[in-house]
């Protein structure tokens, strides 16, 4: 029973937390929970759930991913160019979502394959991926045909009054909850996350772990950053370049809670992050503020993440100094 | 005869184990002294605890007779005691000169002022005229051979007003020729005054270098002596390193050999590592591989599952050659490696049991469509806590949260769960209490009434203990090979120790 408690602990917290967030900005603005804004909210928070979750694989296997809100600029801009040439949009989101596959196995080969260090060399291949999206587009915004189209159908049809996004959001969760923690195949990820090493005498296909992890993260980001594209109602470059900090936040708030990364926890931790970045933007105050305390609350994140790695160090230190 | 350094009666316990357990360490000047002993027998510890790494428990250090207090690195070095570990890490662009003053460049003052090379060249020009040897400082590492690398350390150490310095298995990656390179600059030091405590398993290396030798076991000292004509003994040395006879927690041996030929061996080589070892382990018996640390058993078992690519030679296993790509590979055709670092190899961190012992065999426990059947990963893996006697309220609990017996249970219950029919265990028992070894040892041994089993350890005790048939392994060849029955600890130790003993024996 004890134990049961100390479990759910994090995750009472994490509800009072939220709770009280939510309570704040509705105090402070009376619209924050009008339908109109939570609509909204809902909106923001698929494409960063979606996002995060291929993130939440790339963790998973203990390394980090700094390209996919890169690269993921560069398919927003390929499907809005695709759609421009009279493309219908499907066939464009489908070519959006393979170029992020695409870029993911980019990464996932340089980190998997070459084994080059995770966080320079995602920043390197991100920076290319964005340079190419920024060189083809020129920086210009890409509108034509884009509406006509109905291109913004991806972000603003509604099904029984809910958004597409959301849905897609939910195919996504479920999706990557079986594949991460029910299959076979997701024991992998934890697996190379624990111990590489114990992982690859045990069987475990190393290599290809690491590089599907990072072209799944890629995948996702392109699809939020195509529904980003959709939402704003023109191609633009710039789509993706505030993926990064919500991403890792709700990454690492999921992986404070519930002590490892995975696909509830990650969305738990889009969703706060989300209101309160809306919640910034509700009561007027700039953007950058809301930066600032997603900073801050990323550290606590990782801060709280890491306390049960750290009780158990020590012990371990001294059963090896003991084999010596 | 008056000692540089003594350590007496020193104590050193790791969460109730005693590591050492009233140890003495006396050193003459200008003297090589060897410091032997198998492995856990706690010279590491020893040197940790003269180099202040550790502190110690019990017992006193005392220097030209003096009483001296180590409780760190920094009072070591101000004593003049410094330590060259196996395998030095240095900063390879910069050039000798720079890393053997590494942070130690100048004055505080200097801080800001930048490094004054042409003081640092001098300096090193005036420590390379005081223990001559031909090396060129102003070369950058990297482009330095293995020797000219470890002379560089030492060095170092010597650039701190060392007495007395300590080398950890200087030799461990040196080729033959470099050896004798390094043994020339070792006379040298000595002829200066520096004393020097010599860790190795080589008892060669220590009739061509050392003066005189103590042999540690079970975290005591058992003896101080002289080396005189650069001879050793390595029959006498061995005794003393082995000590008790067989304990009494090995299981009977199989009544009969085994009938069937299952894994077989020929010719394995692993550069630098392994060369053309051939064995055969037959279904029903123990086949004990027996190295110690650095003999090349360790890369002999990851080369067994595939997991090291670049060797050569064949593998078979049943009649069929093997041709293992991966260790993934090699649990498809029923070959299981039992890992030897278990903290690293053996299982995986912050995952429980349950996850552990299935992560090998998923198929085994997968229903429809991938999905992992949690019922029955729980029951698998509830059966064979149970089979192994593992204690732990559920499977759910972290591997890394077990005692260390454990621990390695578990990553046994891994290859339970494989369903192998040959088991390569590597050091079965590091780490593990005694009670845990006994029920480890049963294992294994009701393990080979069905499978083939190869036990390759550096304990040498375990190896005879277990094994049915014997083979030792020096520096990458097989130098014995024999019936369990028809050898002793000693014939093994001593052929693991030097390979004089092979033409005599």
């Amino acid at each position: 029973m004890k134990r049961y408690l100390s479990d759910r602990l994090p995750v009472v917290l994490f509800a009072l937390l939220f709770l009280a967030v939510v309570v704040t900005f509705q105090c402070l603005q009376p619209t924050f929970l009008s339908s109109a804004n939570i609509v909204n909210m809902m909106q923001s928070v698929s494409t960063t759930v979606i996002a995060a979750i291929g993130l939440t694989f790339v963790i998973a296997i203990g390394r980090s991913d700094i390209s996919f809100y890169m690269s993921c600029c560069f398919c927003g801009v390929l499907m809005a160019w695709l759609v421009s040439l009279g493309w219908h949009p499907v066939p464009a989101i489908l070519c959006g979502v393979a170029a992020g596959a695409a870029w993911g196995s980019v990464s996932g080969f340089a980190v998997g394959k070459l084994k080059l260090p995770d966080i320079i060399t995602t920043i390197a291949i991100g920076s290319i991926a964005f340079g190419l999206g920024y060189l083809f587009s020129d920086g210009a915004f890409i509108m034509q045909n884009f509406i006509e189209a109905k291109t913004h159908y991806l972000s603003q049809y509604l099904v029984l009054g809910i958004p597409l996004p959301v849905y897609v959001m939910a195919a996504v969760m479920v999706l990557s909850y079986y594949l991460l923690e029910r299959s076979r195949f997701g024991r992998a990820f934890y697996a190379v996350g624990a111990t590489e090493k114990a992982a690859y005498l045990s069987g475990v296909n190393v290599n290809r772990t690491i590089v599907l992890a990072y072209v799944i993260c890629g995948t996702l980001a392109s699809v939020a950053a195509l529904i980003m594209t959709a939402r704003q109602g023109y191609g633009n470059v710039k789509i993706g370049m505030n993926l990064l900090m919500p991403c890792f936040t709700a990454v690492y708030i999921g992986m404070s809670v519930f002590k490892r990364p995975c696909v509830v926890g990650t969305a738990l931790g889009a969703l706060l992050v989300t209101a309160i970045a809306t919640g910034f933007t509700s009561i007027n105050i700039p953007f950058y503020v809301s930066n600032l305390v997603t900073g801050f609350v990323l550290i606590l994140a990782i801060l709280l993440s890491k306390v049960v790695v750290r009780e158990k160090q020590p012990r371990m230190a001294a059963k090896e100094a003991g084999r010596t | 005869m008056s000692y540089i350094l003594e350590m007496r009666g020193i104590r050193k316990s790791f969460g109730g184990l005693a590591a050492l357990d009233g140890a003495d360490l006396c050193v003459a000047a200008g003297e090589a002294h060897a410091l032997l002993g198998i492995n856990g027998a706690g010279k590491s510890t020893m040197i940790k605890i003269l180099s202040g790494v550790y502190g110690r428990d019990a017992g006193e250090i005392r220097l030209r007779g003096e009483p001296v207090q180590i409780a760190s690195p920094k009072d070591a070095l101000a004593c003049g005691i410094s330590a060259v570990y196996q395998d030095p890490q240095m900063v390879e662009s910069y050039t000798g000169y720079e890393n053997i003053y590494l942070g130690n460049e100048g004055g505080r003052e200097r801080m800001l002022a930048g490094v004054n090379r042409r003081r640092l060249r001098t300096m090193a020009r005036e420590l390379v005229a005081r223990y001559p040897f031909d090396i060129d400082v102003e070369k950058p590492v990297y482009l330095m051979s293995s020797v000219e690398r470890e002379i560089i350390a030492i060095l170092r150490a010597l650039s701190k007003e060392c007495r007395v310095l300590v080398l950890d298995e200087p030799t461990s990656i040196l080729t033959e020729k470099e050896r004798h390179t390094l043994f020339a600059f070792i006379h040298t030091l000595k002829q200066s005054g520096v004393s020097i405590i010599y860790i190795t398993h080589h008892l060669d290396e220590v009739a061509q270098v050392c003066d005189s030798f103590s042999v540690f076991r079970n975290g005591r000292s058992v003896c101080r002596e002289a080396i005189s004509g650069g001879a050793v003994d390595c029959g006498h040395i061995a005794e003393l390193m082995l000590g008790e006879r067989l304990s009494q927690l090995y299981p009977p041996r199989a009544g009969q050999p085994g009938r069937r030929v299952c894994l077989c061996a020929e010719g394995l080589t692993l550069d630098g590592r392994f060369e053309n070892i051939a064995f055969e382990a037959r279904c029903g018996e123990v086949l004990g591989i027996f190295g110690l640390v650095g003999s090349g058993i360790d890369e002999l078992s990851k080369v067994l599952v595939g997991a090291i690519g670049e060797s050569s030679g064949t593998l078979s296993k049943g009649g069929q050659p093997l041709k293992l790509a991966s260790p993934a590979a090699a649990i498809r055709s029923g070959l299981y490696l039992v890992p030897g670092n278990r903290k690293t190899e053996g299982f995986l961190h912050n995952l429980s049991i349950a996850f552990n012992v299935t992560v090998v065999r998923l198929d085994k426990v997968v229903r429809r469509l991938g999905i992992v059947d949690r019922r029955l990963e729980t029951s698998a893996a509830a059966a064979l806590t149970e089979k192994l006697s593992i204690v732990t309220p559920t499977v759910q609990k972290k591997v890394n949260e077990l005692s260390g017996g454990n621990q390695q249970k578990v990553v046994i219950a891994k290859g339970l769960f494989a369903e192998a029919d040959a088991y390569i265990f590597c050091d079965p028992t590091v780490g593990v209490d005694v009670g845990a070894k006994s029920g480890i040892y049963e294992m294994i041994r009701t393990l080979a009434a069905k499978a083939a089993v190869v036990i390759i350890s550096s304990e040498p005790e375990e190896v005879l203990g277990n094994a049915d048939r014997v083979m030792v392994i020096y520096q990458g060849r097989v130098t014995l090979r024999k019936d369990a029955t028809d050898t002793t600890l000693k014939e093994m130790l001593v052929h693991a120790i030097a390979r004089e003993e092979v033409r005599a024996g």
